[in-house]
């Protein structure tokens, strides 16, 4: 049987950095994007270990800000390098995705 | 007094894990003792802890707990933090073996002192050896026993307990023998 958390483990850094790439965004707000994008089984028990990755190799960074609704959140927003590690990611899925949908139908 | 970013951290943490419902609470909990200082920095742990305190409100706003949100594999989450932390600070962990010292000289010599009126180790110098034996084993203990084991469910939990209860038997053993 296929292990979907095993195949999804590498692309799901490169897609978390593509949504805090389109804004400033927070845990649970990440979790619910990543769900309605079809990664049905994300939790926040999920992406927060590689929130922390991505933060501790400098692609993001956080600030906590007032919410209006209670608690201070973490808002994680894109850096420099970043950037970079996304544009590569985006070149690499692409190459990739390519190469698996060549022998997926056997051209 | 004193205060640093770390305490502040921790007051400010105290302060926020107090409103949690209790199994919030006490998974939290569970999950800062796996974050030994052998494995993660102090400073690093607190980070984590008020994230989690944080993710903990956001699930409780939206009628959620933070169990659903990590999941069962408590142990697998905590882990994956470690590994991608900073990692442990050699100089807060030879501290807390002073501070832990430090605790168990007042534990064995204070009343040791008091029965025989003299510095225990003179009168029985075995004690030094007892004295380092037990803090050190406490010590290991509490760093290393207790994260393995404090976010496992059922039976597992209470190996802890067994190992460090057969650890101190056998130091007892050994000071009756000599």
């Amino acid at each position: 049987m296929v292990d979907r958390s095993q195949l999804m483990r590498g692309t799901l850094e490169g897609c978390i950095v593509k949504i805090i790439s389109q804004e400033e965004t927070y845990g649970y707000e990440i979790v619910s994007r990543l769900q309605q994008y079809g990664f049905d089984d994300v939790k926040e028990g999920t992406t927060y270990p590689i929130l922390v990755r991505l933060e501790r190799k400098k692609l993001i960074s956080s600030v906590y800000k007032e919410s209006p609704l209670g608690p201070k959140r973490k808002y994680y927003f894109l850096t420099k390098s970043g950037k970079d590690f996304l544009r590569e990611f985006e070149l690499v899925w692409n190459d990739v995705k390519q190469s698996v949908d060549r022998i997926i139908r056997g051209a | 007094m004193f205060e640093n970013e770390l305490t502040l951290l921790e007051t400010e943490n105290y302060k926020q894990i107090k409103e949690l419902s209790k199994e919030d609470e006490k998974l939290i909990n569970n999950i800062m003792k796996r974050m030994s200082i052998f494995k993660i920095n102090s400073y690093d742990a607190q980070v984590v802890k008020r994230d989690l305190i944080g993710m903990a409100q956001e699930q409780k706003l939206n009628g959620s707990s933070l169990k659903d949100a990590i999941g069962d594999d408590v142990s697998g989450f905590t882990d994956e933090i470690i590994k991608n932390s900073e990692g442990p600070c050699i100089k807060e962990i030879i501290l807390n073996y002073m501070s832990s010292l430090s605790g168990y000289f007042f534990i064995w010599f204070i009343p040791a002192f008091l029965v025989y009126g003299n510095s225990p180790y003179r009168i029985h110098p075995v004690l030094l050896l007892f004295y380092f034996g037990s803090a050190t084993t406490a010590f290991i203990a509490e760093g290393l026993l207790s994260p393995i084991f404090c976010t496992e469910k059922g039976n597992k939990k209470y190996l802890e307990t067994i190992i460090f209860i057969l650890i101190a038997s056998v130091w007892g053993i050994l000071y009756l023998l000599t």
